[in-house]
């Protein structure tokens, strides 16, 4: 199952959360592709044209929008139990 | 049962965690994250043995260290309550995912930032209006901005987003900055920066984004509206006081009342840190009330188990 999901996350480097939020998806096994919206300007407008929000970190799981690390929606969507 | 519980993930917490973990106590450490308010700081330059740090890497140190030692800790978890059993020989710490005891615990809760409380803030949170400056200034690239305070929290995260942002209006409610000079010093140099003395924010606008924000003059009481895309606010914190408020005693401003041992009105509960009513808030002094912490609950601890021992 865990090759089928699509991980994006869009974060900055200096953010406790997106760093949180990184560690807990390696520790639960799952691989994503991580965006540095501080560097890459198309994709900092293509997080906030599809979140609604200005704030890191937002994550995109199989094209669903999370905003946060919502813990309890990550855990949900993949299927984590804790 | 532990010897101890160690609430919080800041300088005082971790460090407690070190201490009483070298004086063999067996100790617990629950937290909701790691850092506290040193993870959102940008660049520390005032922690001796680091001439210049991320907040984010002094706190990634402080949490490899302390798990180096022999601890049991609990991350990621909110605690519900804190109740006193047995006579107050026990301390009961309830969590979302089940209950905890211990003889002693050190409160290391910390601070939380201030909210404007106005009717709108809300709505725009994530959405304009940031509480971290350290995260989301690269998106504010080019954008104008206003930071809310004059204290050295907001200086600091002016300093921050001037790489990012075309330009930044600092309102300051009193009649001048209450930053230090050093930080004054540096954002006179830079043209992009205006400070608005004797503001009060009164009113963001805006659709989904933040378009704008109005505040009064305080001295004409005139209305004023500047067109900003970002606001950030920094007009300071409070003690994290809302598990312990009917447990120990608390200052007018909701600081726990400690001792110079670390004692609250509780005997078994000790705390540290910017949670309490020292002076001076900083993480050099919180870690170093953390160790004292440690360090004085285990001399409680072994003179129970005397006491024990001798009936």
């Amino acid at each position: 199952m865990t090759e089928e999901i699509k991980i994006r996350i869009f974060s900055t480097s200096s953010c406790p959360y997106c760093v949180t939020l990184k560690e807990y998806l390696k520790e639960k096994g799952f691989k994503y592709e991580d965006i540095n919206v501080a560097e890459n300007k198309e994709a900092a407008k293509e997080m906030i044209e599809k979140s609604g929000q200005m704030g890191v970190p937002v994550s995109e799981i199989n094209g669903e929008i999370i905003i946060g690390f919502d813990k309890v929606k990550i855990n949900q969507i993949l299927g984590i139990k804790e | 049962m532990y010897d101890l519980i160690i609430i919080g993930g800041g300088p005082a917490a971790v460090s407690a965690g070190i201490y009483a973990s070298r004086k063999k106590l067996k100790t617990l450490l629950i937290n909701r994250n790691w850092g506290g308010q040193m993870s959102y700081a940008s660049l520390i330059e005032n922690y001796p043995g680091f001439d210049s740090i991320l907040g984010m890497d002094l706190s990634n140190k402080f949490v490899s260290h302390l798990k180096k030692n022999t601890l049991d800790i609990k991350e990621d978890l909110d605690i519900k309550e804190i109740k006193i059993e047995k006579k107050g020989k026990t301390i009961k710490v309830r969590s979302e995912k089940g209950d905890f005891k211990a003889k002693v615990v050190i409160i290391a809760t910390g601070r939380v930032p201030k909210k404007l409380n106005i009717s709108n803030e809300e709505k725009f949170i994530g959405k304009g209006i940031s509480y971290c400056a350290t995260c989301d200034a690269p998106l504010f690239r080019d954008k104008e901005v206003v930071v809310v305070g004059g204290s050295n929290a907001g200086l600091e995260i002016a300093l921050e987003l001037s790489t990012y942002v075309s330009k930044i209006y600092i309102l300051v409610r009193g009649p001048k900055l209450k930053a230090n000079e050093y930080l004054q010093e540096k954002i006179k140099k830079i043209s992009k920066i205006k400070v608005i003395i004797n503001a009060l924010v009164k009113e963001f606008k805006g659709d989904k984004f933040i378009e704008g924000l109005i505040y009064q003059d305080k001295i004409s009481n005139k209305m004023k509206e500047i067109d900003v895309q970002g606001i950030f606010v920094a007009i300071g914190s409070s003690a994290n006081f809302s598990l312990v408020k009917n447990v120990v005693k608390l200052n007018r401003q909701g600081e726990i009342k400690i001792d110079s041992k670390n004692r609250t009105s509780q005997p078994n509960i000790f705390a540290a840190g910017d949670v309490t009513d020292i002076s001076h808030k900083q993480i050099v002094i919180a870690a170093g009330e953390g160790a004292k912490a440690a360090l004085n609950a285990y001399d409680y601890i072994k003179k129970i188990k005397i006491r024990k021992k001798t009936l």
